[in-house]
Parts: structure tokens; sequence; C-alpha cells
């Protein structure tokens, strides 16, 4: 436990965890109240309260975040949150969501390979195979080519944060197929090392590529579509810069 | 766009511990006041954030980042104000359950001494 000279404080690499597990939105004030009622309770009460309030919290703040990302719909005018630093947080908030859902699928689909790849090697482990390479190589796309989310400084002026959201709009639309072709060199060295070690009789490798190609380009054209979103939220940011 | 929608008890509950609060209304605040109205029920944290947010999202409340401070590790406070739907809001609840209590009062009685 950190402990300044005034008030105590949860270690920092347990703040660390409780951080990523939050939308970059709600992260700072979140953070903050939780460290304010860790100081006020009594020392043996600290941890198990700060656990416990990490434990009701979290989902709540995630759940909310979650609808208030779905309700919103980057571009439009009439939009939920509908000014800047809100339109800038939900994009955020977007990127947050997509990468934890990527990474927590990644992580279920290698437990069900090693669940299911007991025994024999069958049809079943073949396509448990190919969804596991396939999301982890997604996975690993998702949060090399976009990056991750970015808790955004209050101390922006209006100007800096347009420009902020801009340039992280524009780093989200100049995603090419490059990146995807790139993102899938670890999945296919992966596919080889399978067949190499794994089951050398195995004989599913056109399968596992096409289930390859065809997870990415399903996460291609997701990507598209968001880039359509992308860009009608620039187009609206032009328009309120020219107003400005 | 601000809906209309009428409040529940739990939001009543949210805006009345906002409204006096005054300038330090946030999470922390909030929910050791929100418990102090609501002696019988537990109210935690991740529950006044969720209503928060949708009180935010119906234009009933409005938020800022406040200057961040030491005690909170160099954290800023996410501050609420009520805006005027959701004055109007609460007044109206406020009415609506003053109605309420002078309908059943004659019957009942005084619930507040019952209640201890």
């Amino acid at each position: 436990m950190s402990t300044t000279a005034s008030h105590p404080s949860p270690p920092r690499w347990m703040q660390a965890a409780v951080s990523s597990l939050l939308p970059p939105a709600a992260r700072e004030p979140v953070l903050g109240d939780l460290e304010e009622r860790f100081a006020e309770r009594g020392a043996h009460a600290r941890w198990l309260g700060y656990v416990g309030d990490v434990a009701t919290t979290l989902p709540h703040v995630v759940r909310s975040q979650i609808r208030r990302s779905l309700t919103c719909e980057l571009g439009r005018g009439a939009s939920v949150s509908a000014n800047l630093r809100g339109r800038a947080e939900q994009l955020q908030t977007q990127i947050w969501i997509r990468n934890i859902v990527l990474l927590f699928s990644a992580v279920i689909c290698i437990g069900a390979f090693v669940v299911n790849a007991r025994g024999v090697w069958s049809f079943h482990e073949t396509v448990t195979l190919a969804m596991t390479i396939g999301w982890v190589g997604a996975a690993w796309q998702s949060c090399r080519a976009l990056g991750w989310s970015k808790v955004i400084p209050w101390s922006l002026s209006p100007e800096q944060l347009r420009a902020f959201h801009r340039r992280e709009l524009i780093r989200h639309m100049n995603l090419g197929c490059r990146a995807f072709v790139y993102g899938s060199v670890p999945a296919i060295v992966l596919i080889l090392y399978a067949l190499a070690v794994g089951s050398p009789s195995f004989r599913g490798g056109p399968m596992l590529l096409g289930a390859i190609a065809m997870q990415n380009l399903v996460i291609a054209q997701t990507y598209r579509m968001e880039r359509g979103r992308y860009r009608r939220e620039l187009d609206l940011l032009d328009r309120e810069a020219d107003l400005v | 766009m601000p809906r209309s929608d009428s409040l529940g008890q739990f939001e009543q509950l949210v805006l009345t511990a906002i409204v006096t609060l005054g300038d330090n209304a946030y999470g922390v605040t909030i929910q050791k006041t929100v418990h102090q109205l609501a002696s019988s029920k537990a109210a935690t944290l991740g529950a006044i954030y969720v209503a928060l947010d949708r009180l935010e999202d119906k234009g009933l409340v409005s938020s800022w980042l406040s200057e961040p401070t030491a005690a909170r590790g160099g954290r800023a406070k996410r501050c609420y104000r009520v805006e005027a739907p959701g004055e109007r809001a609460l007044k109206e609840s406020l009415a609506t359950a003053r109605r309420m209590a002078n309908s059943v009062m004659p019957i009942w009685g005084d619930p507040h001494k019952e209640l201890g």
C-alpha cells in the first residue's frame, strides 16, 4: 500500500489493473472516487472495502458506458452526447469496448480449444483451432493497428480537443488493407507451427486458412462501416469549425 | 434530446442529493447523501453512477470535471448540477408525494411515527 504523508492510497499496480478495466470516459472520476473511499476507511477495512467497491462499481460503470456508447451514434448532431467532449469520449469508449470484446473472446477461444483438444485430433479440434488463431490474430490486429483507448485530458482547450478528436478519427479511418495483411502474419505463423508440431498428419490446412480469411473479411467489412461513421463525424467537426 | 420520463424513486433520491449538496455533488458525496436519505436501502457507488448517467442522458443533470486534487491521487471529480428540466421533474415528484401523503394520512396516520 503506497501512502503519502496526508492520505493512504491503493497500490499502483492495483489502480492500473482497475484503470484498464474502466472505460476511458469514466476512468478518472471513478478511480478518484474509489481512492477517496479507500482513504476514508480504517486501516483494517481498506483492502476488503476497496475490492468490494471495485466489484460492485465496475460492472455498473461498464454496462452504463456500453449502453451510452450504443445509443450514441457519431456524426449525428442529435446524439445523446451532442457536445464535442462527449463525442470524443464516446469514440474512445467504442475503441475500448472493441478491444476488450476481442481480448475476452480470444481468451474464451483459447479456453475452448484447450478443453476440446483432448484425445484424438478430429474435425472439432480443427474448427476450434481455426477460431482460436483467427480471434487471437483479430485481437492482435485491433490492438496493434488501432491502438488502445485514450483518456482525454480535461486541460485541453476546445481547439486542442477538436484537434485531438480529429487526429483520432483520421488515425482510425486510415486503417487500410495493409494492416489486415500484416495482422494476419502471426496467425499464419501459428497455423504453420500447429501443423508442424501439433499434428503431423493434419490435413485441414486449407480449411483453417479459409476460416482465417473469412474472419479477416468480416473484420475488414466492420471497419469499413465504422469508417463511414467516422467520415460523418469528421464532416460534422469541419462544419462546427467553420461556425466557430 | 431530453426525454420527459417520470422519475423513479432512486432517481428522485439522487436528484435530491445533488440539490442539497450544491457545488460539492460528485460520486462519493452523492452516495453518502442518498444513503442517509434512503435509510432502509443500501446504495452502491456503481448504482449511483448508473443513475447519474441516465439522468444526464435525459438532460435532467449536467456534469463537469473539477480541478484535480491531491487527496484523490491527482484525479479530478465529476461534479453534477441539476438543470431546469430536472428541477421541474423533482418538483412534480415532490408534489405527487405530498398529495399521496395527504390522502393516506387521514386513514393510516403519520407514517413517520410508525416507521420510527
